[in-house]
């Protein structure tokens, strides 16, 4: 008999295989039912799990009451959320699905609403002294020109990003040096670079949205993943390389600096189970808060493999099995490499995985 | 258990018309304390006990509820009101509940919500939990019995297994819910629990749910 039903949202995030790799290779072998959902009837991670549904988006009235049926009809007894769409809206009704018989992997609604907004997140983090980059919030075309302005644009990049956002969506970094030659014949088009009249000319095509300015910070980026129930495990990982914002070369680097951060800000959240953060360095070395996902993140399969399962503890917290950490090694050095794999699908059979 | 708690709470369950077991919307109801005792005036019901969802680290402010609940009792005196919480139970037998706030309501209920598929942790954590010291001074109930087993695609093959634990909570003085909402007890099952150790629970969330429960034949007592 499966050890518990698990429903995991998003199965088509870029972070589904993980997830799954996670629950079926944990360390005491218990075995779970899986079960996906997505907004797309064709995600990939119907290809993967035991049962896959596809679901409304989770702005539409109708989401919360197909969710509700599929924990009923499966049984469910934990739902993990992927995606950042999703998170707020199970947060707000984590008692409703409790009565349903199923606990949710997710944080308190209001750690999740600070945790999302950059704004908030960034002066929480200031009002504990954990280092940011310079940043202001603007809401029209004389804050933003005023913001880069006190940030030495055009002379030093600066980011431009929306005050709340999913992933990369709305991120530029704004560069006088934008568009030359150079950059077109050697860049792949991944558009993150402009400069700000191009960008001016863009939003002033539609309602103004609120922006972030921050500094540019030119350093190596890291990923943190947290757990955080009883006992806080902090794991930070190196992005060495990066592709439309997900890693694809991570690599576990212990720093003490990291986990203190993460750890404080995670604590002053109040965020629980797994969730992450995103630091950058500055051109002095000092590690800056970038930003916060408030649930599982694409590539914290990396931290299982350093030999800490936080999604697994995640889970065994959610069912009230009190999980002992004391003694976990973590690998320092551990690298997650990523492939482009897929499954191969005939008359909606998997013939075969790469 | 304060052997006057239990009885008082008794005569209420054998001789009153009660409704037992509401949510309100400081969790997943739908409607306040004020809508449920209105509703309970209308349809001449006597008695109403609330328990509502609770967690070691409240997702609301227990203390507003206690007060709506205080209100309730000052503006419908012929109502008796009840306060009391569903808590979650822990594998091992622990309750998802602080002293503070058992210590602030006469009624505890025991609900298995999501909890690993192992009926022998399921079992021992239920036996230890009805012999905790920890609870013994209020009226305990069970919740949702038989939620376990549906999951675990027993209900149908373990009326023993439910009946063995039915035994454990009875011989503590746990009283065991009828949840009409879902409805899963074997007959054979509750026809042999004496029926002054069983209670009614509707599991509501909004009036509409009451009105559903009020109608349906086999409440008629509700």
């Amino acid at each position: 008999m499966a050890y518990a039903a698990v429903l995991i949202t998003g199965a088509g995030a870029p972070g589904i295989a993980g997830t799954i790799y996670a629950l079926k290779e944990n360390p005491e072998k218990r075995v779970f039912r899986i079960i996906s959902t997505d907004i797309n009837e064709d995600a990939v991670g119907k290809y993967l799990t035991d049962t896959f549904y596809q679901v409304p988006s989770p702005e539409e009235d109708d989401y919360l009451l197909s969710m509700e049926e599929i924990v009923r009809d499966e049984n469910i007894d934990i739902i993990i959320p992927q995606t950042t769409r999703e998170i707020l809206v199970l947060a707000e009704h984590v008692d409703h699905f409790r009565g349903l018989g199923a606990e949710v992997v997710v944080s308190p609604a209001i750690s999740i609403k600070t945790a999302n907004d950059k704004y908030l997140l960034l002066e929480k983090a200031k009002q504990i002294n954990i280092p940011c980059p310079d940043y202001y919030l603007t809401d029209s075309e004389i804050t933003l020109r005023e913001a880069t302005r006190m940030l030495g644009y055009p002379g030093k990049k600066a980011v431009a990003k929306p005050r709340i956002s999913h992933g990369m969506r709305g991120l530029r970094i704004l560069s006088q040096e934008s568009g030359n030659v150079d950059q077109l014949l050697n860049s792949k088009p991944e558009g993150l670079e402009t400069d700000l009249d191009s960008l001016l000319q863009i939003l002033s095509r539609g309602k103004w949205p609120e922006l972030i300015v921050s500094e540019y910070l030119p350093g190596e980026e890291y990923t943190i993943d947290v757990f955080r129930a009883r006992t806080t495990v902090v794991i930070p990982r190196k992005r060495r390389s990066i592709r439309s914002g997900i890693s694809f070369d991570a690599e576990v680097e212990l720093r003490e600096d990291l986990i203190e951060y993460s750890t404080k800000l995670a604590a002053a959240l109040n965020l629980k189970y797994c969730f992450g953060f995103q630091f950058k360095m500055s051109s002095d070395g000092i590690p800056m808060l970038l930003e916060c996902n408030p649930r599982v993140q694409g590539t914290m399969v990396t931290s299982v493999m350093a030999g800490f399962n936080l999604i697994y503890y995640a889970v065994m917290e959610a069912l009230g099995v009190q999980v002992a950490v004391d003694g976990t090694k973590i690998e320092n050095g551990t690298r997650f490499v990523r492939y482009w794999g897929g499954v191969g699908v005939s008359d909606g059979r998997v013939i075969g995985k790469v | 258990m304060t052997a006057g708690l239990l009885e008082k709470f008794r005569e209420v369950i054998l001789g009153k018309k009660y409704l037992f077991h509401l949510h309100t919307n400081y969790t997943d109801g739908k409607c306040t304390v004020d809508d449920y005792c209105k509703w309970a005036i209308n349809r001449a019901s006597e008695v109403l006990i609330f328990t509502e969802h609770i967690r070691k680290r409240p997702s609301y402010d227990f203390n507003r509820f206690l007060a709506d609940i205080d209100q309730a009792r000052i503006c419908y005196p012929d109502l008796e009101i009840w306060a009391g919480v569903e808590a979650k139970v822990l594998p091992g037998g622990g309750l998802d509940l602080s002293p503070e706030v058992a210590a602030r309501v006469p009624v505890i209920c025991f609900a298995c919500h999501s909890f690993p598929r192992d009926s022998k942790l399921y079992q021992k954590s239920l036996e230890n939990l009805f012999s905790s010291p920890d609870w013994k001074d209020k009226i305990r109930v069970w919740v949702h019995p038989g939620r376990f087993l549906k999951k675990a695609g027993l209900l149908s093959v373990c009326v023993s297994f439910l009946q063995n634990l039915a035994a454990a909570a009875l011989t503590r003085e746990v009283l065991i819910e009828v949840n009409l909402r879902e409805n899963l007890l074997p007959e054979a099952f509750t026809k042999s629990i004496p029926a002054q150790l069983l209670i009614r629970g509707c599991d509501a969330h909004s009036l509409e749910d009451l009105d559903e429960y009020y109608t349906a034949p086999v409440q008629s007592q509700l």
